[in-house]
Parts: C-alpha cells; sequence; structure tokens
C-alpha cells in the first residue's frame, strides 16, 4: 500500500497569509486565507510593508490553523511547498523563510511553485481539465492568456501592456468613492445597475492582438464621473459600474474567443481573483454555450489567492521528485516560461 | 538543560550572523554579502548545527536580535525562527540592539545611533541608565538636537559578550511568546498607526 502524500503549502505573494494541506494531489483537507482587505482599505490599495508585517505576525497562527483544520501533525507532513515566484518581495520572503524553517526542522523536501502556475491549476482542484486548454488569469496582479499544454507545458500568448484587470476594478472603485477591493463591489452594484447606459470602449479589440491594455478604461470612467457632476446630471452609481463591468468582460471574452480560435482549442479556464466575478461568469458561460466551447471556473475559494492551488501543483513536482535546495530565493516578477 | 543555543541576527542590511554555544564553546558562522539573508540564513543554521554534531532538539533555546535594523533581514529572521520554535517547541529570547550597546558601553547617558535606510537613524536617548525615548531620526535633526550628546555605536562586540546577556535572560526565563513575535521596527506615523 503506498503511503499518503500530504503537503503543506504556504502563499504569501500579496496581502493574503494562506496555508493549505493537500492529501494525494486532489484532497483538499484545509485552506486558511487570512485576509488583510481591512487593513488595506483605508488607502485604497495595498502597502507592502504592512502587508509584509501582517504575513509575520500571523504566520505561525496560520499553519496551526492549516493543521488543526486537516486533523494532521508536523510530522504527517511529507513536503513544504511555497509560492517563491510573483509577488511583493517583502511578502514573499516571509512565507519562503517559513517554508525553509519547516524543512530543517521536520527534515522533508522543500518545492517551489509559481503563483500563475498555482493559479492555472487551481481550477483543476475537484475536477479535470482536459489538455491543451486556453487559460484565462485574472485577477489584481495579472491578466494572462496562457495556452496551457499540458503539466509545467505552458505558452504566454496574451499579456496586459498596462494594469491588470482586478487593479483596475480597484482603481475605478476608488475614482468612484468605493471601498476597496473594488472587484467585489463594482459587481455587486452592477446588478442593479443598466449596462447599456454608458458607452466605454473595448480596449485592443480592433487589433489582431491577445493583449489587455485596461488602464485607459479608468480614465474614461474618471472622466464620466467629472462630467456627470459638473453639469449636475442625475446618476446612478450602479449604471456606471454595470457599463465599465460590462466593457470589460467584453473585452476578455473578445481576446479569449480570438485565442481558441487562433489554437484551434475548444476548453476554456477562467482563473485568479476576477473569475469570481458573477456577471463574467454569466456572460463567459453563454458565450460558450452558444460558441461550442466549455468553459471552466474554479470553486469560489480558490479564485483569489490560496495556498490550496500551490499544493496541488506541489504535488505533481513531488511525483516528479523536482526539490529545491534550502538557499531558495524568491523572484518578485519572474516569467512563468 | 541541555547547555546548548543558537542566536540569529539578520537585523544589518549586510550581515547574517548566526552563533551557535555548544557547552559554552562558542562558534560563529557570518555571511557579508549584501542582500544575501534570505538565501543564506537556514542553510548557515543547518551547517552550523551539523558541523558541531548537534540537531535544533539539542537547543535550549534560540536567541534573536530583535532590531532595530533592516527589516527585510528581520523578518527573515524571525520566520525562520517563529517555525522553529513552533515545531520543536523551543523557547525564544529576544534581545535587542539598543539593550546591547547599552550594555557594552555601560551607557549612563547620551544617545544610541544605529544607522538606517537614506541618512537616517535609529536612536535611544539613554538619561539615567534608562531608555527615555527611540525613534528614527535625519542625520540633519540628529545634528541640530543632540549635537551636545555622547554618541555611541553599534561596535564589534565579542561573542563572549553577546553570551552572557543571553545566559542571564535565560536565567531570568525572559522568554518570548512564540507565535505573537515580531521584530523591534521603531515605526513612527502611518507604519505605526496601521499595526497595532
Amino acid at each position: 500500500m503506498n503511503k499518503d502524500i500530504y503537503i503543506l503549502a504556504i502563499e504569501t505573494s500579496c496581502d493574503d497569509t494562506a496555508v493549505s494541506v493537500v492529501k494525494n494531489g486532489s484532497q483538499v483537507l484545509s485552506n486558511v486565507v487570512w485576509n488583510q482587505n481591512k487593513t488595506h482599505q483605508k488607502f485604497g490599495g495595498i502597502v507592502p510593508e504592512l502587508s509584509a508585517r501582517k504575513h509575520l505576525k500571523v504566520i505561525n497562527y496560520v499553519i496551526i490553523e492549516a493543521l488543526e483544520t486537516a486533523k494532521i501533525s508536523f510530522s504527517d507532513i511529507s513536503a513544504v511547498a511555497v509560492n517563491n515566484q510573483k509577488g511583493l518581495i517583502r511578502s514573499l520572503v516571509v512565507g519562503v523563510s517559513a517554508a525553509k524553517a519547516l524543512c530543517l526542522s521536520l527534515n522533508i523536501p522543500l518545492i517551489s511553485v509559481h503563483h500563475i502556475e498555482g493559479h492555472i491549476f487551481s481550477n483543476f482542484i475537484g475536477k479535470e481539465i482536459s489538455f491543451p486548454h486556453i487559460c484565462l488569469t485574472i485577477s489584481g496582479g495579472h491578466n494572462l492568456l496562457i495556452c496551457v499544454n499540458d503539466y509545467f507545458n505552458y505558452q504566454i500568448i496574451g499579456n496586459t501592456l498596462d494594469d491588470a484587470v482586478g487593479e483596475v476594478y480597484d482603481k475605478v472603485a476608488r475614482v468612484l468613492g468605493l471601498s476597496y477591493p473594488g472587484g467585489p463591489v463594482i459587481d455587486k452594484l452592477s446588478k442593479n445597475g443598466d449596462e447599456t447606459k454608458y458607452k466605454f470602449s473595448r480596449p485592443m479589440t480592433d487589433l489582431d492582438s491577445l493583449d489587455f491594455s485596461f488602464s485607459g478604461l479608468k480614465t474614461e470612467v474618471s472622466r464620466l464621473k467629472s462630467k456627470l457632476d459638473e453639469t449636475q446630471t442625475n446618476y446612478k452609481i450602479e449604471d456606471i459600474c454595470a457599463s465599465f463591468q460590462k466593457a470589460v468582460i467584453d473585452t476578455l471574452i473578445f481576446k479569449t474567443l480570438i485565442a481558441c480560435r487562433k489554437n484551434n482549442i475548444k476548453n476554456i479556464s477562467v482563473v485568479g481573483g476576477v473569475s469570481a466575478n458573477s456577471r463574467l461568469r454569466e456572460l463567459f458561460s453563454e458565450v460558450g454555450l452558444k460558441n461550442n466551447l466549455e468553459v471552466f471556473f474554479p470553486e469560489l475559494q480558490f479564485t483569489t489567492d490560496n495556498a490550496a492551488m500551490i499544493g496541488y501543483v506541489a504535488h505533481q513536482k513531488f511525483l516528479k521528485k523536482e526539490f529545491e535546495k534550502l538557499d531558495l530565493e524568491v523572484y518578485t516578477d519572474e516569467p512563468l516560461v | 538543560m541541555k547547555n546548548n543555543f543558537l542566536i540569529v541576527d539578520t537585523s544589518q542590511e549586510n550581515l547574517v550572523n548566526v552563533v551557535l554555544s555548544n557547552q559554552n564553546n562558542l562558534i560563529n558562522l557570518k555571511n557579508e554579502n549584501k542582500r544575501e539573508c534570505l538565501r543564506n540564513l537556514v542553510p548557515m543554521i543547518g551547517e552550523i548545527l551539523e558541523n558541531n554534531n548537534l540537531t535544533l532538539e539539542d537547543l535550549d533555546f534560540i536567541g534573536i536580535n530583535s532590531g532595530p535594523g533592516s527589516w527585510t533581514g528581520l523578518r527573515i529572521g524571525y520566520s525562520t525562527v517563529k517555525v522553529l520554535s513552533l515545531v520543536l517547541n523551543i523557547p525564544i529570547i529576544e534581545y535587542n540592539n539598543f539593550e546591547l550597546i547599552k550594555k557594552y558601553s555601560n551607557i549612563r547617558e547620551g544617545i544610541i545611533l544605529i544607522k538606517s535606510s537614506n541618512d537616517n537613524y535609529y536612536f535611544s536617548e539613554i538619561k539615567d541608565s534608562e531608555n527615555l525615548v527611540d525613534g528614527i531620526i535625519s542625520e540633519i535633526d540628529l545634528l541640530e538636537k543632540y549635537s551636545n550628546k555622547e554618541k555611541f555605536y553599534l561596535e564589534n562586540y565579542s561573542l563572549e559578550f553577546l553570551k552572557s546577556v543571553l545566559d542571564e535572560k535565560f536565567l531570568n526565563k525572559n522568554f518570548s511568546s512564540t507565535n505573537d513575535l515580531e521584530p523591534y521596527y521603531v515605526s513612527t506615523g502611518l507604519y505605526k498607526e496601521h499595526h497595532e
């Protein structure tokens, strides 16, 4: 009988302190995320130094909770996985130091995982998506179109030229005087808004390119709001939210469909924090049905940053015995390929 | 009591210092490469123990320099030591640079200075052997405000001196509660306010 494999995974790339225990690659026994949104709310965005301080302050508690929820102890862990690629450097070092200390004290292997790789496979937890597929990663930190050929075989076919889509949500929220993070609040308000009320551009949909550029949309929203305020026109913030959101989603769908057509691929995987957006899920699914494409979304708990996705990828590396030495470093913006 | 302990000092930007006290023998491992703290700290801990045929379980406690100093360096040290302590149930004893300098130079009155980034200094004002106030000060303000005070800086203290400081704390059971530990950032304004 094969021994069960328990991977303890750590993810501290941005403002969430996340630790998870993944059993045999597919069973997520715990997925603890210590969220810092309240800390950063006052600033309308993330303050890196504060973020790093919070990670260090709570790291032990998050590890303890992940083990307790999983009902295992330190001695059961087979390997420790950590995201050391992509993220805020001050935040990453806290998670990586903790991971190394676990490995040294338990004498078990260390596995490194790229943050984006984690997101790609966040959609594999509890289901399988066949290869190749097109993966759209959308969050506050990344905005990529990736052709996923197999495990560890990726090709980036589209990238953002400026702000990632989640970042634009945050900035638009700030312009509209809404709270941080912008995604959930704009999504919620949009439900009571008219998405055809204002005309925003669909950036770069007139070009034969799979790249994105959303920063201009923020300027458009900002200009519209100033104009409406100046002319003392009555308006509903919900309508601006809905119209802005529709422009974003239309653009994402448009580019993803081109990516599928160009590569003759029928499966779409949409991941990252923004993939939790309800209207985006609706519209993507509609378009999928219409075009005979299958669209997959991760469970909501695996959309935003989490460690379970790191654990999932780490299991694949564990099987290949792809381990790291304890002199592992961090890379703040390491490309996926 | 096993009579062994480890000291981790990552408070200085360009220095990782690991000290092992093995049956009162003092061994020191240093790395003076800039920005290599993350890469080297854990391997150095493994190495110094292995070279002396000890394991983490053989330690009575781990000492850690709480600063002030390089914030990232301190966090690397703290994250490492907190987790080692959590897994193996080893107590942690903290000491800080102001305390070291004050004891080492036997200061009754004066100002202790530790270079920070951008021409700033962490300072601690001492009067009647007590710390009056700790803070951050620019080089210019320092000249203006404390021109007549005697100034003390971080010096190359001996390992024996460091050991004596830690020994005393160990005797007094001056342990810190592992899971809540944070470095001594000496921050002001924004960071202090939003980081309870």
